[in-house]
């Protein structure tokens, strides 16, 4: 029976059974990104970066794509200033994903905006989301849970990378991009259920296509803007 | 330099991901931005991912690397079927590590590439 508890965030669900739903709905998230983890690791490690800076790289940058250029960036030699322009430009969609839940978070105490901005990534955003659309309301607890596991995940497989990956032979051409492709496909196909949807995603995709080899990694939100704004302008049509 | 390194890094991601959860920003984003936004994740996936498949370059049309291909006709046959995202993601990538660890799809089907 529901009780007074509206005060509460997590409300009518035992905060057992929300650490469970939220571990359960970010763990095949978690798994392709451990391919990636090992990854970063064992490149950090190649191009000069101790050990522990190597997992501190996860443990505070903690962005996949923007780490893994920013070590190959270091490698090379590259200045600082570039380094942190490109990863401002790769990081640049938490822009949009901080935007999008802004009317969510914005009334919670700073503690809570901070530790979700924190743990914020293309995985949790997706998976919050989800969960936002399905229940009406944006669960904090369950975001942070979400958040937190995929960070244990992360971190665990950046260890692994850091200890084992100097044993593994041409890492880098294994072809461990494909594990985050599989996720991102596995959550993509089902949601194309209407037509903004499916304009949304094709629009996004085939501008991906075209715009990687002129922008790098600013390809991602450019693509992503184009996708939004034509899903957008179908779904006010079909008003 | 490394060490000067990690925390500006660390330092961009976090605004990055803050910048929105901050109240010094008065806007408030409305219904109409929220149907915007609603496409927000599906079409930041897909710009991520269809690119690792495929790619397109001016003059050479879209090209792929067969491997990736036949793996993601699997994860789209797996997630078509309806199964649990857990068991498409384990057997896709299951599925695409055995390819190349078996030497590809060029190795196992010469006449097919």
């Amino acid at each position: 029976m529901p009780s007074a508890t509206s005060s509460q965030p997590v409300g009518a669900e035992s905060s057992r059974a929300l650490w469970w739903r939220a571990s359960i709905d970010i763990l095949p998230l978690s798994i392709s990104v451990i391919p990636w983890g090992i990854l970063c690791g064992a490149l950090a490690l190649q191009v000069g970066l101790s050990p522990l800076q190597a997992q501190l790289m996860s443990l505070l940058v903690y962005a996949g794509a923007a780490q893994l250029s920013a070590t190959t960036l270091f490698g090379a030699g590259t200045p600082l200033l570039p380094i942190m322009g490109s990863t401002f430009v790769i990081t640049s969609q938490h822009l949009l994903y901080g935007f999008t839940f802004r009317r969510d978070v914005l009334p919670l105490a700073l503690r809570w905006r901070a530790s979700l901005a924190f743990f914020l990534t293309d995985e949790m955003f997706a998976v919050a989301l989800k969960d936002r659309e399905r229940s009406g309301v944006f669960n904090p607890a369950y975001a942070l849970i979400a958040g937190f596991v995929f960070y244990l995940f992360w971190n665990g497989a950046t260890l692994l990378g850091i200890a084992a990956g100097q044993y593994i032979d041409g890492l880098d051409k294994m072809g461990l991009d494909f594990a985050i492709a599989a996720t991102f496909i596995a959550m993509t196909i089902p949601a194309m259920k209407n037509l903004p949807m499916v304009a949304a995603t094709l629009v996004s995709g085939g501008t991906a296509l075209l715009t990687k080899p002129l922008l790098a990694e600013i390809h991602i939100i450019i693509s992503a803007l184009a996708g939004m704004l034509v899903g957008y302008v179908l779904h006010r049509m079909r008003r | 330099m490394s060490w000067l390194m990690i925390g500006l890094l660390a330092l961009i991601t976090f605004f990055n991901r803050f910048a929105f959860f901050s109240r010094l920003t008065r806007y408030q984003p409305g219904a109409e931005m929220g149907a915007f936004l609603s496409f927000s994740a599906q079409s930041v996936l897909t710009a991520i991912w269809l690119p690792i498949v495929f790619s397109y370059e001016p003059g050479k049309g879209l090209t792929w690397d067969p491997d990736y291909l036949a793996a993601t006709l699997l994860v789209t046959a797996l997630t078509l079927l309806r199964l649990p995202t857990l068991l498409v993601v384990v057997v896709g990538m299951g599925g695409f590590f055995l390819l190349r660890w078996q030497g590809g799809l060029a190795a196992l089907l010469p006449w097919f590439g």
